[in-house]
Parts: C-alpha cells; sequence; structure tokens
C-alpha cells in the first residue's frame, strides 16, 4: 500500500510520472460517472487520483485524519489542514442499490456505498460490486481509479475479494 | 412570559398535481385562506415568516405579492423540512414579546413539471454536480435524498436488524389513515404484500417507502392565546418547541442513519411543554420516507433505539392503536409540503377537525419537522389548553 504520511504538508503531484503502481487502471470501469471539474482546492486531490493516489486532509495539531472536503478538522476543529496520502483501502460501511431509468427507456441499476477508510474517515462514492450488489457491511473495499472523459479522475471502491486486477 | 402563543389560522392552496401557478401564486392563496381561516383579514398581519422549497421561488419579496404594509417581522428561513415547526416557533416568540401580534408563516413549492417524473427536481445531477469534492458523490451517483436515505436506511437496518417489513407496515398505515382524509392524494388500501413487491426506488427502499411529491403552499397564522380567543377557529397552543441539528462528521463514529436531531429536538419541546412522551395522545412524524418514521419515534422515546420497525410492525400507529401516528396519511400518502404537511394534520387534530380520522383525546399533539439528510430536526408540542 501507499505510505501513510505523517508529516503534514502540501504535496505535490505534478512532478510525478503516470507509471505509479496504483495509476488509473483501465480494466476497473462503472457506467455513467459524470465529468467533473476540480477547483483551486481540490487541484491536489485530483492531481492525485490521476497518478492513482487517494489524498485526505490531517489536522496540524494531531494528526486526525479527515474527510477531502474538510476546511476544519472534525475531532478538534484545528483549522490547519495539510493532505496526506491514504492508503486507499476500507471496508463498506452501507451500501445502497441505484434504479434508473436511461434515455432510451431501459432500467439499470448501480451500487453506492459509504466507506469507512483504513484511515478513519468516511468516503461516499461509486462501487463496483462483486457477485453481490449490495454487499454487507464490513465486506472490504478498496479505491480504483477512473478516468472519465472530459473530467478529472474519481475514485471509485471495488469489493476487495472479487479484484482481480489487484497486484 | 405571562400568556401563551397560539395558531390562530390554517390555509391550503390547491395541492398535488397542480401545474400553471407559481409558488408565488399558491403563497398567496394560502395566506389568504388562513387569513380568512382565523377571522382576519390581511391587514390585520404585521409579521411575515417564509420558507421557500429547493426551487427558493418565494421569498420576502413575498410581502408586496400579498400587499402587506408596515410589516415588524419578515424574513426567509432555510433548514429545509424542519422550517415549518422553526417559523412557528419563531413567530411565538415574537407575539410573545410583543414584536408582532399576527405572524403568517408560508411554504411553497411547485417540483411538479409535466411531463417529469415526480423526483425530478430532486435529483437533476446537472443542477446539483459542483466543482471540486464537493461534486464527488453526486459524479459518482450519489444525488437526491433518495439515495441518501437508502444508505441511512441501511445503517440502520444492520445495525438494529430493522427489516423491509417493518417498513412496510410504516407505509400500510399511511393508506389507512389517508382513507379518511379527503385532502390525501392516495386513498386506496395497500398491503405488505403490495409494498414488497414495488419497484426498487434506491435498495433498500420501494417505491412505496418514499414520500408523494405535491405542488402547492400552505400557511398558519401565529397569535397569543388571548387574541385566540376572539376569532373564528378554536386555539391550537403552542406548549413547546425545539431544534435540533446533529452536524454529522463524515467519520467512522458519526451517528448518521442511527440517531437524528430529534433526540434533542424532542427533549428541548417536551421539557419546555413539562409533558414525556406518555402524554403525547397524537404524533404527526414527518414522513419524507417509512425509514424516517422509524428512526423518529425511537429518537423521540416512544420506544427505545432499534426497536422502531419492531413498534411500527406491531400495528400501534394504525387507527385505533395505542400511538396513533401521522393520522391523515402523511407524506407518504396524502400531499407533501415539507414541514406543514405533519403541522397542518395537527392543527386540524387539536382543533377536533379530523372528521372520520379524529383521533380522542386530542389534548397533546407532537408534530416534527426534519430537514436535508437528516441533518436538521425541529419539535413542536401543540395542545389544546394553554399551560398551566
Amino acid at each position: 500500500m501507499g505510505g501513510c504520511s505523517t508529516t503534514i504538508r502540501p504535496l505535490s503531484w505534478g512532478r510525478m510520472s503516470g507509471a505509479d503502481r496504483h495509476s488509473p487502471d483501465e480494466s476497473i470501469t462503472v457506467a455513467d460517472l459524470l465529468p467533473l471539474e476540480s477547483d483551486v482546492a481540490s487541484e491536489p486531490f485530483f492531481a492525485a487520483t490521476a497518478h492513482g493516489k487517494l489524498l485526505l486532509r490531517r489536522c496540524s495539531a494531531h494528526g486526525h485524519w479527515n474527510q477531502p472536503a474538510a476546511l476544519v478538522c472534525e475531532r478538534c476543529w484545528d483549522a490547519e489542514l495539510g493532505w496526506a496520502e491514504a492508503s486507499g483501502l476500507g471496508s463498506v460501511e452501507a451500501c445502497a442499490v441505484v434504479h434508473r431509468r436511461g434515455g432510451d427507456g431501459s432500467d439499470y441499476s448501480y451500487t453506492v456505498a459509504i466507506v469507512l477508510l483504513k484511515e478513519g474517515p468516511w468516503l461516499r462514492g461509486r462501487l463496483r460490486p462483486g457477485r453481490d450488489s449490495a454487499p454487507r457491511r464490513g465486506t472490504a473495499v478498496r479505491i480504483a481509479y477512473q478516468r472519465v472523459t472530459g473530467g478529472e479522475t474519481l475514485p471509485i471502491f471495488v469489493v476487495a475479494d472479487q479484484d482481480s486486477t489487484d497486484s | 412570559v405571562t400568556d401563551s402563543a397560539a395558531i390562530v389560522g390554517l390555509g391550503f392552496s390547491d395541492i398535488g398535481r397542480r401545474y400553471g401557478k407559481s409558488a408565488s401564486e399558491h403563497a398567496v392563496a394560502a395566506v389568504i385562506d388562513a387569513v380568512a381561516d382565523a377571522g382576519l383579514s390581511l391587514s390585520d398581519l404585521d409579521g411575515l415568516l417564509v420558507n421557500p422549497g429547493l426551487r427558493y421561488d418565494i421569498g420576502p419579496a413575498l410581502q408586496r405579492s400579498l400587499g402587506l404594509r408596515d410589516l415588524r417581522l419578515l424574513l426567509q428561513l432555510q433548514a429545509y423540512g424542519s422550517t415549518a415547526a422553526t417559523m412557528v416557533a419563531m413567530a411565538s416568540r415574537a407575539v410573545l414579546t410583543g414584536e408582532a401580534t399576527a405572524v403568517a408563516c408560508v411554504f411553497a413549492d411547485t417540483p411538479l413539471v409535466p411531463g417529469e417524473r415526480s423526483g425530478a427536481v430532486y435529483d437533476n445531477p446537472e443542477s446539483r454536480l459542483k466543482p471540486g469534492i464537493a461534486g464527488l458523490a453526486v459524479a459518482e451517483g450519489i444525488v437526491g435524498a433518495n439515495v441518501h436515505y437508502a444508505l441511512a436506511a441501511r445503517r440502520h437496518m444492520s445495525h438494529f436488524g430493522t427489516t423491509s417489513e417493518q417498513f412496510a407496515a410504516i407505509a400500510v398505515s399511511a393508506r389507512k389513515w389517508s382513507r379518511m382524509n379527503p385532502m390525501a392524494q392516495f386513498r386506496e388500501p395497500i398491503t405488505i404484500e403490495e409494498h414488497q413487491a414495488s419497484r426498487w426506488i434506491v435498495e433498500p427502499l420501494h417505491l412505496l417507502d418514499c414520500c408523494i411529491v405535491s405542488n402547492g403552499g400552505i400557511a398558519v397564522i401565529v397569535s397569543r392565546a388571548d387574541v385566540a380567543r376572539s376569532l373564528r377557529q378554536p386555539a391550537v397552543h403552542v406548549l413547546g418547541w425545539g431544534q435540533g441539528h446533529p452536524g454529522y462528521t463524515d467519520l467512522g463514529d458519526s451517528e448518521f442513519g442511527l440517531v437524528t436531531g430529534a433526540r434533542s429536538s424532542g427533549a428541548a419541546a417536551m421539557r419546555m411543554a413539562e409533558v414525556t412522551p406518555a402524554d403525547i395522545n397524537i404524533r404527526e412524524l414527518y414522513d419524507c420516507y417509512t425509514y424516517t418514521v422509524v428512526i423518529t419515534l425511537e429518537d423521540y422515546g416512544f420506544c427505545g433505539k432499534g426497536e422502531g420497525g419492531p413498534l411500527a410492525a406491531s400495528g400501534a400507529l394504525e387507527p385505533g392503536g395505542a400511538l396513533p401516528t401521522n393520522t391523515g396519511g402523511g407524506q407518504l400518502a396524502a400531499y407533501y409540503m415539507w414541514g406543514m404537511t405533519p403541522l397542518s394534520e395537527a392543527i386540524i387534530q387539536v382543533r377536533g377537525q379530523g372528521g372520520h380520522r379524529q383521533v380522542w383525546p386530542n389534548d397533546i399533539v407532537l408534530v416534527s419537522g426534519n430537514g436535508g439528510m437528516l441533518d436538521h430536526h425541529s419539535t413542536l408540542i401543540l395542545g389544546t389548553h394553554e399551560r398551566s
């Protein structure tokens, strides 16, 4: 797994090559992700996802891990947050299967989840399920990274024991 | 506090799958109806509180739409479905301090558009996709209340063993009540089996776990109890109020889906009214989803944590049951006017105007409001008599 940085500093992913072990894997795809633009605050986050890394926020006071959009530490209210690389591992806290009707009238469904990351925060997102479309609480997942045409690379969840592509 | 506040007027616009009127027109119609119901005229109003829906179509400019002069209290308020009860609390404080004497509180929205799905305004990704990390969940398909409440319901199910059949009991009960409500949009009875067979919206929520969506407006008029005595309708006394906003974190020990702001909001309102859950005769609970009723019952203390599902399945909430709840059919079956749905039915019940669905005794009625993704909660305790 990627190193869990304990030093709180801004990370620059601009210099990294695209050949990291966790680089976006085209074999792991889910349909219908929307192209998402970055803003100034999220540039480091999406620079990292493009290189197959998940960044979270950590507070300078205690090193508490926070979700990537946090502006203030949710544990201690420290307002000085830096980026730090997370393991990209976690477990399903809750999942749901969304049923929709497409523009062509055909029905489709997909799975979303709240994932408890190994570092402690929650992350909500798309889950590529295995055999079970709604895996149970506690099911191990890892983050995969998916390129979306016209937008940033998005982190999605993959059920770990279904994951034949992991090295 | 030497006197108490009372709700003296209740008004409706033409509510339902009604097209062709703006939210402002619905709001104006509702306020005019509420003023007439009270036996007042528009010129008697000196306060106006406005809760817009998601489209934010009504605001302070509603004053001029109604031709109101020299208001002493005017605000647009927004904490979504929890706002209606909070408007009544704010209006009650205003009449008790003398800041105003007759305050109209109004909600109106027109989310239904001809030819579009009911929920379109609530889950249209194009309108909700913000750039940056704020848009991450939406870009990945977590868009709209249905998805968030499904995740919350799943968490409750996995922690406490709550089942879809228990959710179904809430939906079945709502139709047993709505059958007796001439204003209800859905009055046909349903069974547990029909609930289970209804299509998935977002698993674990079936179609029949989800509220309806309505166009329309509802208004109430708040004044002092001594003023109420000379007016047209039986006074509905405002005995207690509270709010609760948990501020769920995105950390592993978050109580999202497990405990809501009803716990602190209900405790505050009941403390103020000097009542306990056992004193409540009727519950009008915000029922955007069947699950919301289950967790709200628990957090108000009508049962233990995790026991809301079995309580619903016992039939206690139905007509003739020990804990009559959502006596007009609520948002699941009657009409979806955010926090005005439970509030309006509570007023009808306290007045004794419920017709075939009237519950006796009706001395103490609890009203809940719930907004956002369980983020905001408000409570009112209403009664037939002033607090002694």
